[in-house]
């Protein structure tokens, strides 16, 4: 057995250049699995502990307010565990350096901080009886500079409040801490103070306006749910709701999903590639040894030996592919799971290659490697040691379809060979077409998320929200208050604005939203449609997103029940009269003035969009800072560039990482197709250089062969990354995100380059090689 | 005396270095005369393919100079030999290589597109009898017909050497014969001066002189006074 090793290793020697790129394609495979797997674990290992640790509630309401013998009726609903109420206020943090003061949340806290699951970062909890102490969430107090023992000063429905940070806290209702979308971690704060420090600056003391509630295992949802609200009604409850539509927790688990989709989709690919590659190799090596072979047995080596032996080679590019992977794989979790936690935050996010990753890994490169090797293997078995040995008689071609059609005849005999050898071998030929366009679909698959972001970006905050500044009121102001707004310095533009929380009904179906309305005749603010077309406000009744119009099974001249979730809950009809498929959210637009009127009020403002000179910027955002009834000031350009210099970092490592990826495939299925039909036709090129082609013209032949299937594998390529985008898509929740356009332009050239750049790189590898052949020895050489 | 087409001299090929070198060729002086078909003979490994293939320009010598009519072949790069063997040479081998996946008239086509003056493909494989098997794959032809091909492949471009590689070393009697006459038509007919190598010293009596090689180097050579024809050969 010793000779059979030593044969083993030389040809994997001999064979390096396949064997390495083959190990890499499984290597990329099991390390992209143990990527994404692996932050995926991490990321729903630390989510699930953080939540059984510090008790995330399962179900949310925030209401007018009720005074806290409430909370004991709550307590009392069948299948409430546990409630805990607190009051919840909108906040302007004023910080020293920051013109737009961040808006946030402050939420109250029993003293020792046990409510509310927080996990203590630094400093202390607040001690009972001190009202001047408040906690921040880490991740904006290092975003804001801010550490315990700072002054913090805060606005409070219109009270400004000295404060001292007390500690530095996280918690579970707060891992991803936005309201919307990812911008810069200092744009929106969370704090915790005394309750009676909250209440005292919001007035409601002995009272609660917000409540969390944890049930027992098996409880019915729904029902509780229901139970609340009918309890909250006269307490102007807003509506209870599980954890699916609480902010933190929905992005978070978005994100696994997709995480998971990934997790299969980008290793399966790999690992077809590389089973379909090994297989093509394999079964080359043992033809072109079939002599060799049938010797052996000759001599009396069993048919195991000699499948094993076969075996033994895809081994060694298992091994290789296992322990390249895993330690790749181990290493891009860790950076991945590091980029996540920028953006969520956990007490602790480790990624640890436990057993089962490490299993089903290796189980997957023995299924790759060993289904590759298997067809070859048999064939070995099968060997006759006589009619291996006979003379080579040459390979049997006929006319097929493309030369019937005479496709042929115009690309000459050179052409001819090209087409012919694409018809012999149609499987093969459309197993590496699949192959090249894989990696097309990867790097598509790993670069159209941008596309449609980056897409989503400019509808939104480039062409929805075309205001300059949007000034956020602590409460709706009788609309003469604009005045104020009209004089302020460098204000071009004044445009009010309202929104009213309400609960929409029809029938048996409801839907928590929010009417935002604005003049019909303003210019500051836009709605688009589904193809980006600006849709005008109708003068009456309300316009829905398409599909808030579906889930309430309405259409345009229908009527909708509209609750109102703030004041006095009342409820009122309103006829929809249009339906736009908007990009975000689940939207009710409306006149101000036709808001007004059903209302029943004087038209109202809970905003102000300001168009501002240029230059004035600072000025203006200085004059807002003594206003009281701000409570947040918002500039979608800079939310824009914020969010762009974020994602941009993120885009070149994706990018990096795809073009690696994408590259890695397209090398090795162009360079073993190639190496392969190198072997196999070197006795004809040498023949055509014997006749007197040049090299350039012989290696026509090969890379015209080459470039026939990169060229079909672009379209695939590009079907298949639509599909791959598309299934990924679907995990969207289309109630947060519909995404226009999935795959750009760009996106499928970019594919595209990268791809054929791969391809050429490889064709002058292989044009060397065919440069290096010798005439003699390939004359001699028998197939 | 003929024309000398071709001259080689004290050309030698060296294979490996030291101990384990073999000198393929060790000071070989060779001609090739206008029209002649000159018979290479020897015992294997003895140099005649080395000296075919160096003449033929496939291959360099390790010393030596070999002068087409007034051109230095040993001074030759890559492309000047590609376009003397484009020009001027058409080579035939033992094992015929032809393209598997071109026809017979395609394979010969292969060559008509490389020249100005070449015949057509149906001439050249009319040449050698095989002007109906015009559309056959090498893989629908006998072994005989395949060196035919290869024969008329080799000779449409009208060359002004046609060098064989032991053409009939694969063939039996019969068949061998049928590509011998081929050849001898050639020569005949286009005044092709060609090399003929085998190891079978009977058909040493087509050639109008036959060159016996030995350890590289030649060993004699025997001018014949009259050819035989290749129909009347016997092995
Ligand atoms: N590529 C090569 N490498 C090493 N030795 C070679 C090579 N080609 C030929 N030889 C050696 O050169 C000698 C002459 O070979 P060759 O010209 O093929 O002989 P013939 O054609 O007369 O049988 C032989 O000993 C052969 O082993
Ligand atoms: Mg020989």
């Amino acid at each position: 057995m010793k000779a059979l090793r030593r044969k083993l290793r030389r040809d994997l020697w001999r064979m390096r250049g396949q064997v390495i790129t083959i190990i890499l394609i499984l290597a990329s495979g099991l390390a992209s699995y143990v990527c994404l797997a692996g932050a995926h674990r991490a990321l729903t290992t630390s989510r699930d502990g953080y939540y059984a640790r510090h008790g995330f509630p399962d179900v949310f309401v925030h209401l007018e307010r009720a005074p806290q013998a409430v909370a004991r009726a709550l307590r009392e609903i069948p299948g409430v565990a546990a409630v805990e109420t607190r009051l919840v206020a909108p906040v302007s943090l004023r910080l020293p350096d920051r013109l737009r003061p961040p808006p946030g949340r402050a939420i109250s806290v029993e003293p020792g901080g046990r409510a509310g699951g927080l996990v203590l970062r630094a400093g202390r909890f607040i001690e009972p009886g001190r009202d001047d102490e408040v906690l921040v969430l880490e991740t904006f107090a290092h975003a804001a500079g801010l550490a315990p023992g700072d002054r913090l000063e805060l606005v409070v429905s219109g009270q400004e409040l000295r404060l001292r940070v007390a500690g530095l806290v996280l918690s579970p209702e707060w891992i991803f801490p936005a309201e919307i979308g990812a911008g810069d971690l200092s744009d929106f704060g969370v704090v915790w103070m005394s309750r009676d420090a909250l209440a005292a600056a919001t007035g409601k003391h002995g009272a609660f306006d917000d409540a969390t509630f944890r049930l027992v295992p098996g409880a019915d949802r729904r029902s509780v749910i229901e139970a609340i609200d009918r309890l909250l009604a006269r307490w102007g409850g807003g509506g209870a709701y599980g954890r699916e539509r609480q902010t933190s927790h929905r992005t978070v688990s978005g994100e696994l999903e997709q995480l998971s989709v990934l997790a299969t989709q980008v290793p399966a690919v790999f690992l077809l590639v590389a089973m379909f590659l090994l297989n093509v190799v394999l079964s080359r090596i043992v033809h072109l040894q079939r002599e060799q072979l049938a010797v052996l047995r000759a001599l009396g080596y069993t048919r195991r030996a000699l499948a094993l032996h076969v075996l033994g080679f895809a081994s060694v590019i298992m091994v290789g592919g296992v322990v390249l992977g895993l330690a790749l794989g181990r290493y891009l979790a860790g950076a991945i799971v590091g980029l996540y936690g920028q953006f969520f935050h956990f007490p602790v996010l480790e990624v640890a290659l436990d057993r089962g990753l490490v299993g089903i890994s290796v189980g997957v490169a023995v299924v790759a490697a060993g289904g590759g090797a298997l067809t070859a293997a048999w064939r070995a078995i099968r060997l006759a040691p006589a009619e291996a040995m006979r003379p080579p008689s040459p390979a049997r071609y006929r006319r097929g379809l493309l030369s019937r059609l005479g496709l042929a005849r115009l690309a000459g005999p050179m052409g001819r060979m090209i087409v012919r050898d694409i018809e012999r071998r149609p499987i093969l030929t459309a197993l590496s077409v699949t192959g090249v366009a894989f990696s097309v679909a990867i790097v598509i698959l790993g670069r159209f998320s941008l596309d449609a972001v980056d897409h989503l970006m400019d509808v939104v905050f480039g062409r929805t929200m075309r205001e300059d500044v949007a000034v956020m009121l602590a409460r709706p102001v009788p609309a003469r208050e604009l005045g104020w707004f009209r004089h302020a310095p460098g204000v071009m533009a004044v445009e009010p604005m309202r929104t009213v929380p309400v609960r929409l009904r029809v029938e048996a179906r409801s839907y928590d939203t929010a009417i935002t309305a604005w003049p019909r005749a303003g210019r500051l603010r836009q709605v688009l449609d589904g193809r980006d077309r600006p849709v005008p406000l109708p003068a009456d009744g309300v316009m829905l997103t398409a599909l808030l119009g579906q889930r309430l099974g309405v259409g345009p001249g229908d009527l909708v029940m509209v609750e109102r979730l703030e004041g006095a809950h009342d409820t009122f009809a309103l006829p929809v009269t249009a339906l736009v498929d908007d990009r975000i959210g689940m939207n009710a637009y409306m006149d101000l003035a036709a808001l007004g009127r059903a209302l029943g009020e004087e038209p109202q403002l809970s905003g102000v969009l300001l168009g501002v000179e240029r230059g004035q910027r600072d000025r203006l955002l200085r004059a807002l800072d003594r206003v009281p009834a701000v409570i947040a000031v918002i500039e979608p350009r800079s939310f824009r560039e914020a969010f762009e210099a974020q994602s941009g970092q993120m885009m070149i490592v994706w990018t990096l990482i795809v073009v690696v990826f994408g590259s890695v495939i397209a090398v090795g299925v162009v360079f073993n197709t190639a190496r392969v039909a190198l072997s196999e036709r070197s006795r004809d090129l040498a023949t055509l250089r014997v006749l007197g082609y040049s090299r350039g013209e012989v290696a026509t032949v090969l890379l015209g062969q080459l470039a026939v299937q990169v060229l079909l594998a672009l379209p695939l390529g590009m079907v298949s990354g639509y599909l791959l985008a598309s299934s990924l898509m679907a995990t969207v929740d289309p109630e947060q995100f519909r995404f226009p356009i999935l795959v750009s332009p760009v996106t499928y050239a970019f594919a595209s380059l990268v791809v054929l750049g791969s391809a050429i790189a490889t064709a002058i590898v292989v044009r060397v090689k065919l440069d290096r052949i010798d005439i003699v020895s390939a004359l001699k050489a028998r197939d | 005396m003929r024309e000398r087409v071709l001259e080689a001299h004290g050309l030698r090929k060296t294979y490996g270095s030291g101990a384990t070198a073999v000198h393929a060729l060790d000071g070989v002086d060779f001609a090739l005369e206008a029209g002649e078909i000159l018979v290479l003979l020897g015992p294997s490994g003895s140099g005649k393919s080395t000296l075919l293939n160096v003449v033929g320009g496939l291959d360099a010598p390790t010393a030596g100079t070999v002068r087409y009519r007034d051109h230095d072949l040993s001074q030759d790069d890559d492309e000047a030999l590609t376009r003397y063997r484009r020009e001027h040479v058409g080579f035939v081998f033992q094992f015929y290589n032809l393209v598997p996946s071109l026809t017979a008239r395609e394979n010969v086509q292969l060559v008509v597109d490389l020249v100005d003056d070449a015949m057509r493909p149906e001439e050249a494989l009319g040449m050698v009898g095989l002007a109906d098997r015009l559309d056959h794959f090498p893989s629908q032809l006998s072994g005989g017909e395949q060196q035919r091909v290869a024969i008329a492949r080799a000779i449409a471009k009208r060359p002004d050497l046609l060098l064989c590689d032991e053409p009939t070393g694969a063939l039996d009697g019969k068949t061998g014969r049928l590509v011998l006459e081929a050849i001898a038509t050639v020569n005949r007919e286009l005044g092709t001066t060609t090399a003929l190598i085998t190891h079978n010293a009977v058909i040493a009596a087509m050639g109008d002189r036959v060159v016996t090689m030995k350890d590289g180097g030649i060993a004699s050579i025997v001018h014949n006074p009259t050819r035989a024809d290749p129909a009347a050969l016997d092995w």
